[in-house]
């Protein structure tokens, strides 16, 4: 399909740059010396229902029953919603609501699952299915779906959904983000080394759904062995309309919308997604998850996470979704300090983990243990001296330090005015800031402010249209009624009228009767209608 | 004249005069009071539940523009609100007026089904419609329209009305160093 | 809206800190300093030490009275940039309670009452020097000669003893030991009806600017670049500054060269310099934006020149910094740049 006007190259044939952003050490070397494996079998898995952005998926299992692996224990609920299946044979043990892992403070229902180390497929995973390519765009997306497949760079959007609204809309070029941008993460990297072919081929049956040709795989530009590895699976598979494209390691250029300006030089509009630009845009690990839930028949039970940081052997796992993060902490070698601080994520956007019970999710592509001294303390931090530091580094393009004196204040007028929901929270500019000012922390905390703000002010409105809607409603009814009463006032002062209304009234009850009796012969009520015939004789004489 | 008094009759009639021309020119070209009435209506809540006084938002709204009625008259408002007239009048913000009625969350009318008789005096009372029903038919309250005022309780013979509090959607609590203002729920 | 003791993201601190952001002002100005020094003597010295100790002395006070923490603002360095830059804008022989009136309300008043670091809504130091501008204009009338043209030279003591007493040393009046400086010199002139090309003929003109004075010029210059390199300060306020002086001067020069003075001659004389890429660029009363920023530079210069020509003092350049802090607001409110995805 032919590019849009506004494209003047394809993508990717030349490299644009973003504003802002920040060159960082990636310290991913410590966590890619050993090679991708499995662990070992943990003693449970717990696995949240809500591992999507969206609702919660509904169990379909009960405490106490046995399951096999790949067996759907949760289906998507309506609306935005993802399901949940089986990662290994075993027991159910408990259906409760428990935190979630990577937003500590909110909770939703959560299956304990005790594995009970047979490992045992269901019979309706791992069949082979046909050929793919025979399969209609609907066929495919179903089955995304049905595998409970989500953006597993950290988004966790359902992919079906995210898919199926592209479809149908001009789609030039599919973009597989494996530009892994944030320091110390290198799962994508890792699961591209090891098992380039399968994402190839996956990103091949996602662009076969959405009538795409030509595929790009996106990678940091200091990967040159990942480049080779993944040329190798490109001539293997034959597939003469993939390239691999290089970019700078600029952070956050794995942002989809910083990734998509490098490789086409196009912003994707504020308040729009990148398939007004023709893009289609999905992670490497979404890629790789498709292949198996398409060809392998294995829906998303297993995912890569890079444990690294202040542990003793850092390394990629691939582990069972609902492994609990202290069992992969124990078979890295343990951490190097008992008071690390534990981030689920990477060290700028990850999340302090408060409870190691929990297991590991959909979007859990790092552990990252922190020695306290390389942590920061917001609480020193000092007052804004607008050096202009985070304008420079915004990828966003916005204004941090005016946004924060917004924040601060309450302002919350400024900070929409400021385009705040903008804000991709990267963290570029707490990490130029010289005074060491939270400053995602508050814009974090301002855009939910915002939206419970315009949230009240759109029921406010409603409700105001509805009161003066009501308002206008008694009105009509109220001066309805008065011309009634007004005209009836007038028929009653005039007799000439009072006369002609009642002999109406007369005949219109004669009809009636009429109608009875040819309908239904003789009746009791014969006896009425005749003494209206009698009144009427007597009247009319 | 000796100077000084001439001076000083001068400035006498030239400050009279620019006082009267002042005090006409406000007469006459009134801030235009439907589109204060416009901006006050905007920011109070719309629950239309009247504790202040006044049959509706908008009227007291108008009441306010026409200088009637007090900025401290609107309990489900609260301070916010109180504040917001007062920055916009140009006036010292007040205490909530107690004899209106106290500062409550926002509550959600709910009807129990069990006791309902279906007279539809609680469809009447209702500023919103936001109660669903007819008569002899069972009512119910549209969650996402009632706004809480209230006025539903008094009418229901049967008080079959219970208020309970709204569920906040899920959010993410911010981290301690965050400082911002207390902005009221 | 709830709390929690999660802690926020990131968790990895940033690198930078205001005290290295100050400190490394303060070393790019040592070069500038040390030619000062050179070319006009002990005075300085005694000046910033004057500056920078009621500085502190006002800094600590303050903090005191706000009750805030005094460790953390008083290492900022932030009081010994606005010492700096405001003894460096004195004459070398000013008295002693120059400097405890300056830093009164450079401290104090312009910076502490508005709210502290990161609040002041105008240079402190210019707040200072403004101050002793209008209440005390003839301190600045008194400036030392540079060492090549100075008849005598004065030893620590005799400086001291002047700095301290507000007399001249021994027998030696107060003519034969200041002068007036280039930009006096062009003012008075044009006052009393002189070619520019006639004024200088004095030798207290150099090649381009003031003898003596070019070459602080450009050793501020060198560490104003130096500062531009470490990412430290913006370039926008410099060059717009330096660029609307030179494009403004060079068509008078041009149309009328006896009666208007070199561009560079306004560039390389008074504080022009050192305020293209340390005083104008104090970001705090500047502007936030981008565009802003060139505006504030072109405000700062486009004033600057017209008080040297039409106004009543020979370097505008306090003045300037204080009407354009004015606003600074008023150009962030307009020019907001556009934010990614948006149309404009």
């Amino acid at each position: 399909m032919s590019l849009p006007a506004s494209m003047t190259h394809p993508p990717g044939a030349y490299l644009h740059g973003f504003h802002g952003g920040l060159k960082l050490r990636h310290y991913k070397q410590m966590s890619t010396r050993l090679g991708l494996a499995r662990p070992p079998l943990p003693a449970y898995l717990q696995l949240s229902l809500l591992q999507h952005v969206g609702v919660a998926a509904e169990p379909v299992v009960k405490v106490g029953q046995q399951v096999r692996k790949g067996e759907l224990l949760a289906t998507a609920a309506a609306g935005l919603s993802a399901a949940v299946h089986a990662p290994t044979s075993g027991r159910i043990d408990a259906i409760k609501e428990q935190a979630l892992l990577r937003k500590p403070t909110l909770a939703a229902a959560a299956i304990t699952l005790l594995p009970d180390g047979h490992d045992e497929w269901h019979p309706d995973c791992q069949r082979r299915i046909g050929n793919w390519r025979e399969f209609s765009a609907e066929n495919i997306l179903q089955r995304i779906s049905a595998a409970g497949i989500v953006g597993l760079g950290g988004a966790v959007f359902p992919t079906g959904s995210k898919l199926s609204s592209q479809w149908g809309m001009p789609a030039h070029t599919l973009i597989i983000n494996g530009a892994e941008c944030e320091p110390y993460i290198s799962c994508d990297e890792m699961l591209m080394r090891e098992h380039a072919g399968e994402v190839l081929l996956g990103a091949r049956i996602v662009a076969h759904a959405l009538g795409i040709d030509d595929i790009i795989v996106a990678i940091e530009d200091q990967l040159g062995a990942l480049a080779r590895a993944l040329e190798a699976a490109r001539a293997q598979l034959d597939d003469a309309q993939l390239r691999v494209v290089k970019v700078p390691a600029v952070y956050p250029e794995g942002g989809e919308r910083q990734l998509i300006k490098m490789l086409t030089g196009l912003e994707v509009p504020a308040d729009g997604f990148p398939q007004s630009l023709g893009l289609a845009c999905i992670n490497v690990g979404t890629a790789w998850a498709v292949k198996h839930a398409l060809i392998d028949r294995e829906p998303l039970i297993e995912r890569v996470i890079t444990v690294t940081g202040a542990v003793r052997e850092p390394r990629n796992w691939l582990a069972l979704l609902g492994t609990p993060i202290e069992h992969l902490i124990s078979h890295s070698g343990g951490l190097e300090q008992d008071n690390a601080r534990l981030v689920i994520g990477g060290p700028i956007m990850g999340e302090q983990v408060l409870d190691r019970a929990l297991g590991i999710d959909k979007g859990s592509n790092c552990l990252l243990a922190l020695a306290p001294d390389r942590l920061r303390q917001p609480e020193q931090s000092m007052p804004c001296i607008n050096c202009g530091e985070c304008v420079r580094v915004c990828p966003a393009m916005l204004l941090p330090q005016l946004l924060y004196h917004g924040v601060r204040k309450g302002d919350l007028g400024l900070t929409a005015e400021l385009k705040l929901p903008d804000c991709i929270e990267c963290g570029c500019c707490d990490l130029v800031c010289p005074s060491h000012i939270p400053l995602t922390d508050h814009f974090r905390a301002g855009k939910q402010l915002l939206a419970q703000q315009r949230q009240q002010q759109a029921r406010a409105d409603k409700s105001a249209r509805r009161h003066a809607a009501r308002e206008d409603r008694l009105q009509q009814a109220a001066e309805q009624r008065a011309a009634k009463a007004a005209a009836r006032q007038a028929r009653a002062s005039d007799p000439a009228q009072a006369q002609a209304v009642i002999a109406a009234a007369l005949a219109r009850a004669r009809q009636r009767q009429q109608e009875r009796d040819g309908s239904s012969g003789s009746q009791a009520g014969d006896s009425q209608a005749g003494d209206v015939h009698s009144e009427q004789d007597s009247e009319a004489s | 004249m000796p100077a000084t008094l001439t001076l000083v009759l001068l400035l006498a009639a030239l400050g009279l005069g620019i006082g009267l021309g002042l005090s006409l020119a406000a007469s006459r070209w009134r801030d235009n009071s439907d589109a204060l009435t416009e901006r006050i209506n905007a920011m109070l809540p719309q629950t239309q539940c009247a504790q202040c006084g006044y049959p509706g938002c908008r009227p007291y709204a108008e009441a306010i523009a026409r200088d009637d009625a007090d900025i401290n008259r609107c309990p489900p408002g609260g301070d916010a609100t109180i504040a917001a007239l007062a920055e916009l009048l140009g006036r010292e913000p007040k205490p909530l007026d107690a004899s209106c009625g106290e500062h409550k969350p926002t509550l959600l009318a709910v009807i129990d089904e069990q006791r309902c008789i279906g007279c539809t005096l609680c469809i009447q009372a209702c500023p919103v419609d936001a109660i669903s029903g007819a008569a002899k038919w069972m009512h119910t309250v549209i969650a996402a329209e009632c706004t809480g005022c209230e006025l539903c309780l008094p009418p229901c013979p049967v008080d079959c009305i219970d208020l309970i509090e709204v569920t906040p959607p899920s959010q993410r609590p911010i981290p301690l160093h965050v400082h911002i203002p207390d902005l009221a729920a | 809206m709830a709390v929690t003791t999660a802690a926020g993201a990131p968790h990895i601190p940033a690198q930078n800190s205001v005290q290295k952001v100050m400190a490394q002002v303060l070393v790019a100005l040592l070069p500038g300093v040390l030619a000062y020094l050179y070319y006009f003597g002990i005075g300085m010295l005694v000046q910033i030490v004057l500056a920078l100790s009621f500085a502190y002395l006002f800094e600590w006070l303050s903090l005191l009275l706000r009750k805030q923490p005094l460790r953390m603002f008083m290492g900022d360095l932030s009081a010994a940039v606005t010492a700096l830059l405001f003894a460096l804008s004195l004459p070398p022989l000013a008295p002693w309670w120059c400097s405890l009136i300056g830093m009164l309300f450079a401290i104090v008043i312009a910076k502490h009452l508005f709210g502290g670091l990161g609040h002041n809504r105008f240079n402190p130091a210019m707040v200072g020097l403004a101050v002793l501008l209008i209440s005390f204009p003839r301190i600045f009338t008194y400036w030392t000669p540079p060492q090549m043209l100075a008849d005598t030279s004065l030893s620590l003591g005799d400086v001291l003893y002047t700095i301290f007493s507000s007399q001249p040393p021994g027998a030696l009046s107060w003519d034969a030991i200041t002068q007036a400086t280039p930009l006096d010199q062009l003012s008075t002139g044009a006052a009393t009806g002189l070619l520019v090309t006639e004024v200088r003929q004095n030798p207290v003109f150099g090649d381009f600017g003031g003898l003596g004075w070019e070459w602080i010029a450009n050793w501020y210059a060198i560490g104003g670049l130096w500062l531009l390199w470490r990412r430290v300060i913006n370039w926008r306020v410099p060059v717009a500054l330096l660029l609307t002086t030179f494009l403004l001067t060079t068509p008078f020069y041009l149309f009328d060269p006896d009666a208007n003075p070199l561009p560079l001659q306004h560039i390389f004389s008074g504080a022009t310099v050192l305020a293209a890429f340390f005083i104008a660029t104090d970001p705090v009363s500047g502007s936030a934006t981008p565009r802003g920023q060139l505006l504030f530079g072109v405000g700062v210069a486009i004033i600057m020149l017209s008080i040297r020509r039409w106004g009543a003092y020979p370097d505008g350049v306090a003045f300037a910094i204080l009407v354009m802090n004015m606003f600074a607001p008023l150009l962030d409110q307009y020019t907001r740049p556009r934010v990614f995805g948006h149309p404009r």
